[in-house]
């Protein structure tokens, strides 16, 4: 039996919701369509009443997520691109990440934001919105990049007491295939070595941890061994696994989906020159999308995004710093 | 004949697969390009799925009623072969190819990216290159107790022949393989103090000396002085004619001395001491030789009288006590000069009385300097001066 990426959130919300009589969803289309991209396929013949279409405001399904979870619901609200919880920010930012901190009453909602690029998908939908949802005090924001992670990831993110942006990469959706679902995993604050290697650190999250991994065994080849960070979640930062590798190899590439100004990368270097400036041997160098729109052409999104060649380029370039 | 795949297309945004209702062709049709042949049904709608290009429909792998995602081969086509050619070099995007995209730019202009930020910049000489040290090789340095100009030996392979922190530690792993001892903190002091006065352009140049007016002189005095407390007072009253051959540069300064303390350097176990005769160039050489035993053997047990343990502006080395004729002793990281006196010996010396060569007990006596701030000509007067006065003990 093989399961996919997709399979794997759908497989973690039916598990959530048979386990948990608080949990709901609520999305475009999530209920008799079965979602957007079908991550909730046939949910709603399982959960009577559990699974609810949503009007076109993802503004009112946030807001009124947040209200029922003050009421002690575990809501799931599924975004039908990450790009469109644009919307929504004003709830997001305003209303869900500080509720406990002005009330101490908890948000425990859970948004998942079908994230990053596909081939053809354009500027409205394919944008990696983690950097800019990171920015923001109360939300835990996590970037799972593999099918395992998917599974138990989303499974803790209707657990936590905190608002969570659950990016799911749809690259990954159909590609990424595993053998089978683990019950437990690392906890999602906790970011995991890939891959070990003695030479440099790539730091990675989502769908550019595969990239990475590419570059690693071209790289390979080479006899530069790489060693890949896989931070999972962005916010909390593991920054201890970056150091720890870091103190390992001396160099550090940081990769991200995101655009560069202010970003997840942006913000592993300034730690790690912070805390971690004795540890390196050489600047530390990221790689991120270009600072433009996303291009609808696949020939201009494929040189838009950072590619396993052009991280391979760039490690490459740092190894020999 | 080759074959070309029908693929089931992006339908839409947010499609990202469709169900197939009824095929519209069947196997060995002849087909036109864009030919509908599949019908598929959405969530949004019953679209059709078209042929790449004209031929004939080879095989359908799929099943009414079935499922199919986004890029999945639904049948082939048997095409010509440009047509083929055409299709495989156009359709390779990014669809199934597995995770790894291949869309990317290609390796020449990739190899743009990530460069060192120097942004067209000039690059300062220390940025990068030989004498550049990273971070981590600075931390491992002052781990290590070491000195940034030990990592110097060390053959570097990074960017413009910088010592990278691999570099480093295949180093110590080298020097590990050979015996080694704890070096005495004598050692290190001297170590220090000769590593932080090598970072001057120092200069030396040699002259030979007679030495029997010193050693006729020496006989007439109880104690009598060695050939180190003549040329010590001596240099005194040289130098105190001209102060500022031992001026020390300081930023756009020359300090000049305050008053003649000089040094006489003092082999020790494992090191050199250097005691000091302050106000040399007002002390009766007479008095010289005691003072001289008790500061000799104060140096031997490593503890000066705090008389002597004042900074010179200048030191005397007998390194002639050594066997050796000549050297270029390196002054002090406080002094600007450094007087040595080589092996004495008898040389032929040419009289031009007599017109004849006549043994002659001579020595080379050689000045090291910081070329900052003395030249050949200060260097050399001061020189002949010292000559001058040692050609005439009486007077000293």
């Amino acid at each position: 039996m093989t399961i996919t990426y997709l399979e794997a959130i759908r497989e973690a919300q039916e598990k959530v919701l048979r386990d948990d009589p608080r949990v709901y969803i609520y999305g475009q289309d999530v209920a008799n369509f079965g979602g957007a991209f079908k991550a909730t396929k046939n949910l709603a013949k399982e959960f009577p009443g559990r699974i609810l279409d949503a009007p076109i405001s993802e503004d009112a399904m946030v807001g009124s997520a947040i209200g029922a979870a003050i009421e002690g619901m575990r809501p799931i609200v599924e975004m039908q691109f990450a790009d469109f919880s644009m919307v929504a920010v004003n709830q997001i930012v305003n209303q869900a990440a500080t509720l406990y901190w002005r009330t101490q009453v908890s948000c425990p909602i859970t948004i998942r934001l079908p994230s990053g690029g596909n081939p053809g998908s354009g500027p409205f939908h394919s944008q990696s919105l983690e950097s800019m949802y990171a920015h923001f005090p109360g939300l835990v924001v996590m970037t799972p990049a593999t099918v395992e992670d998917a599974y138990t990831m989303l499974r803790e993110a209707v657990d936590i007491d905190d608002p969570v942006i659950f990016c799911e990469h749809k690259y990954l959706y159909n590609r990424l295939k595993a053998d089978e679902l683990p019950e437990n995993g690392l906890p999602f604050d906790q970011a995991r070595v890939a891959r070990s290697g003695r030479d440099l650190t790539i730091v990675a999250y989502s769908a550019m941890v595969h990239e990475a991994l590419a570059a690693a065994e071209q790289l390979r080849k080479e006899d530069i061994e790489v060693e890949i960070v896989d931070l999972r979640c962005v916010k909390p930062l593991d920054l201890d696994t970056v150091l720890g590798s870091v103190a390992r190899t001396a160099r550090l590439l940081c990769v991200g989906e995101s655009w560069p100004w202010g970003g997840v990368n942006s913000e592993v270097i300034a730690s790690v020159v912070t805390h971690g400036f004795h540890l390196l041997d050489a600047p530390p160098q990221r790689i991120n999308s270009k600072d433009t729109p996303i291009p609808f052409h696949v020939s201009l999104w494929g040189a838009h995004k950072p590619s396993s060649q052009l991280i391979a380029a760039a490690a490459r370039q740092l190894y020999e710093w | 004949m080759p074959k070309v795949p029908i693929i089931m297309p992006q339908l839409g945004e947010s499609i990202a697969e469709a169900t197939v209702v009824r095929l519209t062709a069947k196997v060995g049709d002849q087909v036109e390009s864009d030919q509908e042949v599949i019908e598929v049904e959405t969530n949004k709608a019953v679209m059709s799925v078209t042929t790449p290009c004209h031929g004939i429909i080879e095989s359908f792998n799929v099943e009414v009623n079935e499922t199919y995602p986004v890029g999945n081969v639904l049948g082939y086509i048997e095409a010509s072969v440009e047509d083929a050619e055409r299709l495989s070099a156009s359709q390779k995007p990014a669809i199934d190819q597995g995770l790894v995209s291949e869309l990317h730019l290609n390796d020449k202009s990739s190899d743009a990216v990530s460069l060192p930020p120097s942004h067209g910049l000039e690059i300062p000489v220390d940025d990068k290159g030989a004498g550049f040290r990273s971070p981590r090789l600075r931390a491992r340095l002052r781990e290590l107790g070491m000195h940034t100009s030990d990592a110097g030996v060390v053959r570097g392979t990074g960017t413009g022949g910088r010592v990278t922190i691999e570099d480093f530690e295949a180093y110590l792993q080298q020097l590990n393989r050979l015996p080694s001892q704890k070096a005495s903190p004598m050692r290190l002091a001297v170590a220090d103090s000769m590593r932080r006065s090598w970072t001057r352009p120092l200069a030396t140049l040699g002259v030979s000396v007679s030495l029997e007016p010193i050693l006729a002189h020496r006989k007439t005095l109880t104690p009598s002085p060695g050939p180190a407390l003549y040329l010590a007072k001596a240099v005194a009253i040289a130098l105190s004619e001209y102060p500022q051959s031992a001026g020390r540069l300081v930023a756009d300064k020359i300090v000049l001395p305050a008053s003649i303390d000089i040094g006489v350097a003092v082999e020790v176990e494992d090191g050199v001491m250097v005691p000091v005769f302050a106000n040399l160039d007002k002390q009766p050489l007479a008095e010289l030789p005691a003072q001289y035993k008790k500061f000799l053997q104060a140096a031997k047990e490593k503890r000066l009288p705090q008389e002597a343990a004042i900074p010179a502006i200048a030191t005397v080395t007998n390194f002639g006590t050594l066997g050796v004729r000549w050297a270029t002793p390196i002054p002090l990281p406080s002094e600007t000069l450094i007087v040595g006196l080589g092996y004495g010996e008898k040389r032929p010396f040419w009289d031009e009385k007599s017109e004849r060569f006549v043994p002659r007990l001579e020595a080379d006596l050689t000045v090291s300097f910081d070329h900052r701030v003395i030249d050949g000509g200060q260097s050399g007067r001061l020189v002949r001066r010292i000559l001058a006065l040692l050609a005439k003990p009486e007077d000293l």
